[in-house]
């Protein structure tokens, strides 16, 4: 009776709380990494092993050596970083324009945006091969960057519109007393503010790009062209379940984002807030 | 915000002069020039392919055949007459709604707890949205090897708890749309929780002291203070996950593969166009899906444009 009326205060049941969902949520990248790094003989012995005393990292060394990962690691990097670079530049340039002036159709446009940022990304991937055909961009990474940097586009100017309207106008103002021009105003005094929104839409417009497996399969068809989660896939489906091959590879693909994360999350959460939902 | 707030900006006094300097361009220019690259994009990307999408959803178009032949609304008169049609409909709308209310749920609750100040807050926070932030087909390859009958973890937890017992197969037709609810909802509740985590923290706290100190307890505080504050929030997040949900392609098919059981509309879609080659059919039902989705939209900024009229 004391017990259950012990556990039942609320700092026991943060700690229980928080205990139950750190370890559902890191079990399985545990179980990942863990299972990246144990010699063949671990790998299926009964009752399983959840340590292991000799890693061995010969599933990384395979992944590397034959599987062509670094190639599609560097096809996902140019194409996500790509995509979040012009997808923020044009973004914040519209969210600027969006949020300073006035013009017929500007309240249209932030309509019709939000509209875009509902896409299904499904819905659009057809008719888009069929255009990128006759445009001769399948298989480049040009397509690719206007394709995913399309849709962000959407979500980051939502994104970014709070921020820019919270940056009061008279600092600008100030600026032009001072003899900026628009430009040097925008670039000086506007941008700085506006930092925290942006790095909180590169990571979600990169993340987009990062994880996404539909345009790729559909849009890339050449080898060396394809991307990680679809080069994943393929290795899946190849690979006749050689797990320690597999999760060496979601190990390596995954965790740099995280500590990536891990650096920029108190970003994410305000830029989020500011943002998308309110 | 930031503290390098240019210092001048607040004692500048006087006036502003705006109308002393003389434009050379109509401002209103300024504004169009500046949306004008994102117009583009999202017109030659989204725009541009659905009006393609439209015309390929009225013709006969196949892959491999080189004649294309309107056939008016045949697409859709086939359709509404196909049975797998409405039963990927009923599945669609099932796997929506069973994870859009356990991850609002689900979502609160963890919101609510990294709400509180606790030592390793940050990492804690990290650890959870990380499911969220990795890509779907990670997210398919770590469980399908977790739920793997025979050397999975799952498998062998269920035999030391159960001992004699046998672990159904997680993977197999009965169960695997279960499993994939399971496993979208540990996905996509982070979404949940960054959400409300940050209408949160502008939940004005002197409030929730105030309450406190009537004696008010934490359930009722809950009910009473929190939910309230969080409902319009949780109403916009129902509305957005659910087009999300509805629409989900990637953890659906890398997880659970193309089977009855989970063939979902966005699934049918890709397999009638890639799997069948069949253009037209497919481009209908594409557009049902873009249909669907405006009306959703629509309702989704009706109640988002009534909630900022609320609390102005």
């Amino acid at each position: 009776m004391s017990t259950l009326k012990r556990l039942t205060q609320p700092r026991y049941v943060l700690a229980i709380g928080i205990v139950i969902v750190v370890a559902v949520n890191l079990f399985p990248f545990y179980w990942m990494v863990l299972t990246s790094v144990k010699p063949g003989t671990e790998l299926f012995s009964n009752p399983p092993r959840f340590f292991t005393t000799m890693p061995d990292f010969g599933a990384y060394v395979r992944l590397i050596e034959s599987t062509g990962f670094l190639t599609y690691a560097k096809n996902s990097v140019i194409i996500s970083t790509g995509a979040t670079l012009l997808s923020i530049a044009v973004s914040a340039m519209a969210a600027y324009g969006l949020t300073r002036f006035k013009f017929p159709g500007s309240k249209a446009f932030t309509t019709g945006i939000l509209y875009a940022y509902t896409f299904a990304p499904i819905v659009v991937v057809v008719p888009l091969y069929g255009l990128f055909r006759d445009l001769g961009l399948i298989n480049t990474y040009g397509g690719m960057i206007l394709a995913y940097a399309s849709f962000g586009v959407p979500f980051s100017m939502w994104l970014l519109r709070p921020f820019f309207n919270s940056i009061p106008k008279e600092l600008e103002e100030a600026a032009f007393l001072d003899g900026a021009n628009r430009v040097k105003s925008a670039w000086y005094v506007v941008l700085p503010q506006a930092t925290p929104g942006i790095i909180a839409v590169s990571v979600f417009t990169f993340l987009l790009a990062w994880e996404d497996y539909l345009f790729a399969r559909v849009l890339i068809t050449d080898t060396n062209m394809k991307t990680l989660p679809v080069a994943l896939h393929d290795l899946q489906n190849a690979s006749l379940q050689d797990w320690p091959l597999l999760m060496a590879a979601a190990a390596l693909v995954s965790l740099p984002v995280l500590l990536a994360f891990l650096y920029l999350q108190k970003y994410l959460i305000a830029g989020w807030g500011a943002g998308a939902i309110k | 915000m930031l503290t390098d707030t240019p210092v001048r900006a607040e004692t500048g006094t006087g006036p502003p002069l705006k109308a002393a300097r003389k434009p050379r361009m109509p401002q209103w220019f300024w504004g169009v020039l500046l949306v004008i690259p994102s117009a583009v994009l999202v017109l030659g990307v989204i725009a541009v392919p659905i009006v393609y999408l439209a015309r390929l959803s009225l013709t006969d178009a196949h892959a491999y055949l080189p004649r294309i032949n309107d056939i008016g609304l045949g697409n859709f008169a086939n359709l509404a007459a196909s049975p797998q049609f409405w039963q990927s409909l009923r599945t669609t709308l099932l796997y929506a709604v069973l994870t859009v209310v356990i991850q609002l749920v689900l979502g609160v609750v963890v919101a609510l707890l990294m709400h509180q100040n606790f030592r390793g807050r940050g990492v804690v926070r990290l650890i959870a949205i990380a499911p969220y932030m990795i890509p779907a087909i990670i997210v398919a390859l770590v469980w399908r090897w977790l739920l793997e009958p025979n050397n999975g973890a799952y498998s062998w937890f269920v035999r030391t708890v159960l001992p004699g017992a046998d672990a159904v197969n997680l993977l197999s037709p009965t169960w695997i749309f279960a499993s994939l609810v399971v496993v979208s909802v540990w996905m996509y509740t982070p979404f949940v929780v960054i959400s409300v985590l940050a209408r949160l923290q502008t939940v004005d706290p002197s409030v929730i002291e105030a309450s406190t100190v009537d004696g008010a307890g934490p359930w009722r505080r809950f009910w009473h203070i929190i939910l309230p504050e969080l409902s319009a929030v949780l109403l916009t997040l129902a509305l957005l996950r659910f087009m999300f949900m509805f629409t989900k392609f990637d953890i659906v098919y890398l997880f659970a593969g193309t089977g009855q059981e989970v063939r979902t509309l966005p699934l049918l879609t890709f397999q009638t166009i890639f799997g069948e080659s069949r253009l037209g059919a497919g481009a209908s039902l594409a557009m049902v899906m873009f249909v669907l989705l405006v009306v959703f939209t629509t309702v989704y900024l009706k109640t988002l444009h009534r909630r900022s009229e609320d609390t102005e």
